[in-house]
């Protein structure tokens, strides 16, 4: 009787092996800091005062974020930002997409110019937009005033109206090529064989976009909408360059107050509290998106 | 078997490859290096060209070496101190510490008290008030570095060609002198502070509101900014960007270091600076304005409040630091008598020791240190409290709801003196 090891055992147990060290990384820099901060929001730290020590709070870190004015304030701003990414940055995305689809002259080049801003860094795309939106030497204040548009220099980021307009212009410039790489991917995917048939049949370029493209792009739409909701919501790099949350709070989002809670505040159970309403609110609106586009696809 | 031997062997040395590096940098930020330690720190973009040139004399003289991380903008130290501490303390062994900061991180027990280690020399050579601010319940916990106060500075050429042969004393004149200057297009706006929602404008208005005769907290700590001079001054802030128009609206965004460069720029006449500003307003390397500017003491609603607004600063240690011999070799180096002497001279670090000040040759090299010490007879503080951190950001936000026309300058500091109250209590608790 054989008593050698199955190769399908063998295969599953070096399996196991390989996924090894990954597990081990992911544990250390994912698992246990999501149960320390998950313990963390129950917890007061009292730095202010050691003494004291570590006190368990129960919910009262919860309760005081629900609470708070602040809170309040910087979510729906949060929202706004990502309406603007998801309502402006999706078609914007798909839009350059299909102008790239094409055979363009340099196409290649003007990909590379159009994902350019993806791959910056997010603190010196802020730095550029900083230098842009400068009050006295700015770029964008310069070409309005010659092209007639203003009659005299605007402060962009000093007024908490069009802050928080700008800072979303400039988060659409560095995040909208994320899109047209997806939507770009899910365009090369599409038989063209369905466009010939659709030609054959006289289908316009509109009808051809509606009942071929769109459709086939439906999945793509989806994964956008989940990544920029998730990763809007986690925007915190281009506020604390570029305005710092002001002025007067118009462009405190949630993260900058996280933030602000953990080192201004030194209330890291507070902070915690926040970081964890954050994830459960996203992981359910993953959740609405995901049954939404089900019945669509 | 031998393939599936060498791929297990690619494996465990890819991970060793990972691991390896990290378990190193996980020991002590600061490292033996052949018998040199090397010690951390942080600071911003100012002064990197003389702090590096002085972390080389260091390793030069005492073999040991310095790190510098440039953070943006030097409140952005606060962020990685915080972090560096809750995590041992050891990610930075010396760092520049903030008089509004002495409080908190002292009441933490993140910083090492210096009292056995400062020289009887050093106890009485050192001013008073560069020493207050680095002292927290009786405790020491910094050498004085840069130990200054806000000066009122002011482009004397464009004054002269006004016609204008005094420096302004009141509000009232600065209003006068700017519309003058603007008028006649030397310049768009003649004046612009530093009033980004940060520190930088709680430091201003609390000399504005001691201009105008204002208080800011009484001897119990009860705020008492939305009453009379306080009041005042928050109303004159807005009426200069809305009604005299004399300020720069892209104040509202700006720190010290947009306003030195304006100033530098000669884009306008008047400001507030920290430290003595005229050596770089004197570098021809970075300024257009050499031999232009002037100090002037504070001018105020009446002319006879010139106060501002002091800001001490030292150089102090982390309480985790693995080298506090070599950390505190460091701070003599930095920030005792000689190190001061020489940071006053190449980069204009006000100093905190007296033997400095009344040095016969730093008296000719800067005979504006006579009228700096004029205006060091009136400064007011910021209250040394564990819980400044969260006030002063509270403050910060609601300075700006006036700032910007949401709210009207006594709704927002009676907004501000709740919410105050409010901060104190729960760190009494």
């Amino acid at each position: 009787m054989s008593t050698s090891i199955p190769l399908a055992v063998k295969d599953r147990r070096l399996g196991y092996l390989l996924l090894a060290p990954t597990i081990l990384i992911l544990a250390a820099v994912v698992v246990y800091p999501l149960v320390y901060s998950l313990l963390l929001s129950f917890h007061n730290l009292n730095i202010d005062n050691p003494a004291r020590g570590t006190v368990f709070t129960g919910l009262s870190n919860y309760i005081e974020v629900f609470v708070s004015q602040d809170w309040w304030q910087a979510l729906v701003r949060t929202f706004y930002f990502v309406a603007a990414d998801l309502l402006i940055g999706i078609p914007l995305g798909m839009g350059i997409a299909l102008l790239l689809n094409r055979d363009l002259r340099l196409r290649g080049i003007v990909f590379a110019v159009i994902l350019f801003p993806y791959v910056l860094a997010p603190i010196v795309n802020s730095l550029i937009w900083k230098l842009i939106y400068d009050p006295n030497y700015g770029l964008l204040n310069g070409l309005l005033l010659r092209f007639g548009l203003i009659k005299e220099y605007i402060p962009w980021l000093s007024n908490p109206t069009l802050s928080i307009v700008m800072l979303i212009i400039a988060n659409l410039w560095q995040g909208t090529p994320f899109s047209v790489v997806l939507f770009l991917t899910g365009l090369k995917s599409i038989p063209q064989e369905e466009y010939e048939a659709a030609a054959i049949d006289g289908a316009s370029r509109f009808a051809s976009f509606r009942f071929i493209t769109f459709p086939h792009l439906l999945p793509i739409v989806y994964m956008n909408v989940v990544m920029k909701t998730i990763l809007t919501f986690k925007l915190f790099d281009i506020i604390y360059s570029l305005t710092g949350g002001g002025p007067a709070g118009s462009t405190q989002v949630v993260n900058m107050l996280i933030y602000k809670e953990s080192f201004e505040y030194m209330k890291f159970g507070v902070a915690a509290a926040m970081s964890y309403i954050l994830l459960i609110l996203v992981l359910g609106l993953v959740v609405v998106y995901s049954r939404i586009f089900r019945e669509e696809t | 078997m031998l393939r599936k031997l060498g791929f297990l062997l690619a494996i465990a040395f890819m991970m060793g490859a990972i691991t390896f590096p990290l378990m190193a940098k996980g020991q002590a930020q600061t490292t033996d290096t052949g018998g040199a330690v090397e010690l951390n720190t942080l600071e911003g973009p100012a002064h990197v060209q003389f702090l590096t040139e002085r972390f080389q004399q260091l390793a030069d003289q005492k073999g040991i070496k310095v790190n510098l991380n440039v953070i943006p903008y030097g409140r952005d130290a606060v962020m990685k101190l915080v972090a560096s501490f809750m995590a041992g303390g050891n990610q930075y062994d010396v760092f520049v510490l903030d008089c509004v900061d002495v409080a908190r991180y002292a009441s933490a027990g993140w910083l090492y008290p210096i009292d056995d280690l400062v020289p009887e020399s050093y106890k009485k050579d050192i001013i008073p008030f560069a020493k207050e601010g680095m002292v927290y319940q009786g405790k020491w916990y910094g050498l004085p570095w840069s130990s200054e106060w806000k000066s009122f500075i002011y482009n004397d050429k464009m004054l002269k060609d006004q016609g204008l042969t005094e420096f302004p004393k009141t509000w009232k004149d600065v209003v006068d002198f700017s519309q003058m200057i603007q008028k006649n297009g030397t310049v768009k706006y003649a004046t612009a502070f530093s009033w980004a929602q940060k520190e930088c404008l709680i430091c201003d208005y609390v000399a504005l509101a001691a201009t105008f005769g204002g208080t800011f907290f009484d001897d119990k700590l009860n705020p008492t900014f939305n009453k009379g001079g306080s009041v005042q001054a928050l109303q004159w802030m807005v009426d200069s960007l809305y009604t005299t128009k004399i300020v720069d609206p892209a104040s509202l965004m700006w720190t010290e270091d947009d306003v030195s460069a304006a100033m530098s720029q000669g884009d306008i006449a008047f400001s507030l600076s920290w430290g003595n500003p005229l050596v770089p307003l004197n570098d021809p390397q970075r300024s257009r304005v050499v031999n232009q500017v002037e100090i002037g003491m504070m001018p105020s609603v009446d002319g006879k409040h010139p106060y501002t607004i002091a800001g001490p600063m030292g150089w102090a240690i982390s309480k985790g630091t693995k080298h506090p011999k070599e950390a505190w070799e460091f701070l003599s180096f930095m920030a005792g008598p000689e190190g001061s002497r020489i940071a006053l001279e190449k980069d204009g670090y006000p100093t905190g020791w007296k033997s400095v000040i009344e040095d016969p040759q730093i008296q000719q090299k800067f005979p504006e240190l006579k009228k700096m010490s004029l205006q060091a007879q009136y400064v007011v503080n910021r209250p040394a409290v564990p819980w400044y951190g969260e006030f002063s950001s509270m403050l910060a936000e609601e300075l700006h709801k006036a700032l910007t026309g949401k709210m009207s300058p006594q709704a927002a500091l009676d907004e501000a003196v709740a919410k105050t109250l409010e901060i104190k209590k729960a760190a009494a608790q």
